[in-house]
């Protein structure tokens, strides 16, 4: 079976520009988590944009309009189609790009015309549009089961305020003690926030966005920012990077114009009321600890310098750092929805954050993204080196 | 017999550059994905990316050792093309001789340079994986065409009239035969075949080059947006 279909459907001239533009410089391959763990240079990033410049020359060009598109044979198309599904889209070779090209968001692109022409996305990750119509998650889990395992007791939970907290999928059913950290610590400020109810609190279409799949997402977009909007949000937070990331980038597109509330991460939240002196951490911790800069909320969106100022503001803790941390982080195998296809690529990788953070003599992992959660305290489980993971709000809100 | 090199030479070049820029023009400038969340200011934006053409800033960032082969590689390739300007132009215009005296010297360089920029590659790589096979044919083409330069500017010197004849020539559409030096041909020929396999980085990279200045001067941090 072979295909003459254009592979430039969804791909805005920008991002054409940037497969054109690729010298195959080969630096990024030094940064790819996917080439530590795998040595496979055919899932490489410049192998990559290669394959699909091959393919766009066949099909795009003034050659191929003119003579007739060249025929791709499927297997290729498969082939690739599984390379651009085992990146984590982490964006690590977008910040060491010579040229400057933006792959964290070139990868979902190049996805997104894979599940265009019928070639992805790859396993669980087809599920995910109907899973999360019936449930409004992606994990196939009850929406009653959305905050009651974890939401405090004693947490007052406004019906309408200007702050409200998104606890996001993941948070709420796999990296629950994160979650509940959050919560803990806005309750200690003191100021009023509220929170959907959890059959109203849907995904926010990053696993959709992620794999391609965007169909669903103006409905999704559209039911949380009109909901929150109703409550008379002004700032929403949320500790998931992938769901900040989302909701700052592209709900705006999706809603179709400027949403009527700012996002923040919940770090940004509590480092201001650190700073301000609304909440003040009075409990010591005479520890080393090391954290790890998430992809999506370093390269993302920039939050690098906030959860930093949040350890710091814990009595006698020492702070360390991997070797690379803030914009230059290195993915630990959560990211891209991988994970759900990968599964050994994604361990392999969380393997060699807690290798770096036992031999650095760090007392504490601290994580400040429920995927990451998740999947590094899944690595962690037969691995020869043992470190105690915990989430930066986990941390603040038994300190309180 | 100088029809046939002059066709081969006219179908090189509307393939490696025609059928380029009406590709890149065609399937690039449908819009622009933009990407930040704040204005960039457009002056610092153009001067920033200048700095990263010329200078090749990027790389200067990610990886010193690579930056100076490279650095010098475009430099000493740009110059000594600009000192075969002498041959397409006649008469000569005056500011073209210091540019040959450049070119001359950025002959010597420029295959030192590659032999540079591959030893650096091999020996940061696993297994020989960060050169990709591609940009190493590339490279070596260029390779060969340097140092058949530097061959005939010092041992094995072509009729230098013949070769202006034949240049003019084929620009006024009136071929005349090629000199007669095997050397000349062999880096004739390696010349159009590195047009024909002009990597499409050369018309493209600039313009990702400022778009990637454009979005990190248009970006600002979650909660930071004006």
């Amino acid at each position: 079976m072979k295909s003459r279909d254009s592979f430039i459907g969804a791909l805005s001239g920008s991002q054409v520009a940037e497969i054109k533009a690729c010298t195959e410089c080969r630096e990024c391959l030094r940064y790819c988590p996917v080439q530590e763990v795998t040595g496979d240079v055919s899932v490489s990033p410049p192998e990559k944009i290669r394959r699909y410049r091959d393919f766009i020359n066949a099909t795009d060009t003034l050659r191929a309009r003119l003579l007739g598109a060249g025929a791709i044979d499927r297997s290729v198309l498969e082939d690739f189609t599984r390379a651009v599904f085992e990146c984590t889209t982490c964006g690590a070779c977008g910040e060491v790009c010579p040229v400057g090209i933006d792959t964290q968001r070139l990868w979902p692109a190049l996805r997104r015309e894979m599940v265009r022409l019928g070639l992805g996305p790859l396993g669980p990750q087809r599920e995910m549009p109907g899973v999360i119509t019936e449930t409004g998650n992606p994990y196939d889990r009850p929406a009653a089961e959305r905050f009651s395992p974890w939401l405090p007791a004693g947490i007052e939970v406004a019906e309408r305020a200007e702050t409200a907290y998104y606890a996001g999928c993941t948070g709420a059913y796999q990296a629950r003690p994160m979650v509940r950290g959050d919560v803990l610590v806005l309750g200690a400020m003191g100021e009023p926030f509220t929170m959907l109810p959890p059959e109203e609190e849907v995904c926010c279409g990053f696993p959709l966005f992620i794999t391609g799949q965007h169909e669903m997402l103006p409905e999704l977009t559209r039911r949380l920012v009109d909901a929150y909007a109703e409550r008379g949000v002004k700032t929403l937070l949320c500790s998931c990077p992938c769901c900040v990331n989302i909701m700052s980038k592209d709900w705006p597109v999706f809603y179709g114009r400027h949403l009527p509330f700012r996002i923040l991460h919940v770090t940004q939240f509590v480092a201001e009321a650190i700073r301000t002196g609304r909440l003040k951490i009075e409990r010591e911790l005479r520890e080393r600890v090391i954290y790890h800069d998430p992809c999506y909320l370093s390269r993302g969106v920039g939050v690098i310098r906030e959860p930093r100022e949040v350890l710091g503001a814990i009595p006698g803790i020492e702070l360390i750092e991997f070797d690379r941390h803030g914009r230059n982080t290195r993915c630990c195998g959560a990211g891209g929805a991988a994970r759900k296809v990968f599964h050994d690529n994604a361990v392999a990788m969380g393997r060699l954050t807690i290798d770096e953070a036992v031999q650095k003599g760090a007392d504490r992992l601290v994580l400040c993204c429920p995927a990451c959660y998740e999947k590094v305290n899944e690595a962690m489980k037969g691995h020869d080196r043992q470190i105690r993971i915990v989430d930066i709000m986990e941390l603040v809100a038994g300190l309180l | 017999m100088e029809w046939i090199v002059a066709g081969m030479s006219y179908i090189v070049l509307v393939i490696g550059y025609l059928a380029g820029i009406s590709n890149i023009i065609l399937l690039c400038g449908r819009d622009d994905a933009g990407g930040g969340n704040r204005p960039a200011r457009k002056v610092r934006v153009v001067l920033l990316s200048l700095c990263d053409m010329v200078f090749l800033g990027r790389l200067f960032r990610i990886n010193r050792a690579l930056w100076i082969g490279e650095w010098l590689f475009h430099v000493s390739f740009v110059l000594v093309a600009a000192g075969h300007l002498r041959y397409i132009l006649d008469p000569v215009p005056g500011w073209v001789s210091p540019l040959v005296r450049a070119g001359r010297w950025a002959g010597y360089v420029l295959p030192v340079a590659i032999v540079y920029i591959v030893g650096v590659r091999i020996s940061l790589g696993r297994r020989g994986d960060y050169l990709s096979r591609s940009n190493l044919m590339v490279m070596m083409v260029i390779f060969c065409i340097a140092v058949t330069g530097v061959a005939m500017r010092l041992v094995m010197r072509p009729d230098i009239i013949g070769v202006k004849y034949f240049v003019i020539g084929l620009l006024a559409l009136r071929p005349v035969p090629l000199p007669d030096s095997a050397v000349f041909m062999f880096h004739y020929g390696l010349f159009l075949l590195l047009l024909l396999y002009l990597p499409s980085h050369v018309l493209a990279a600039p313009r990702v080059m400022m778009q990637a200045r454009r979005r990190e001067e248009s970006f600002r941090p979650l909660g930071y947006e004006e």
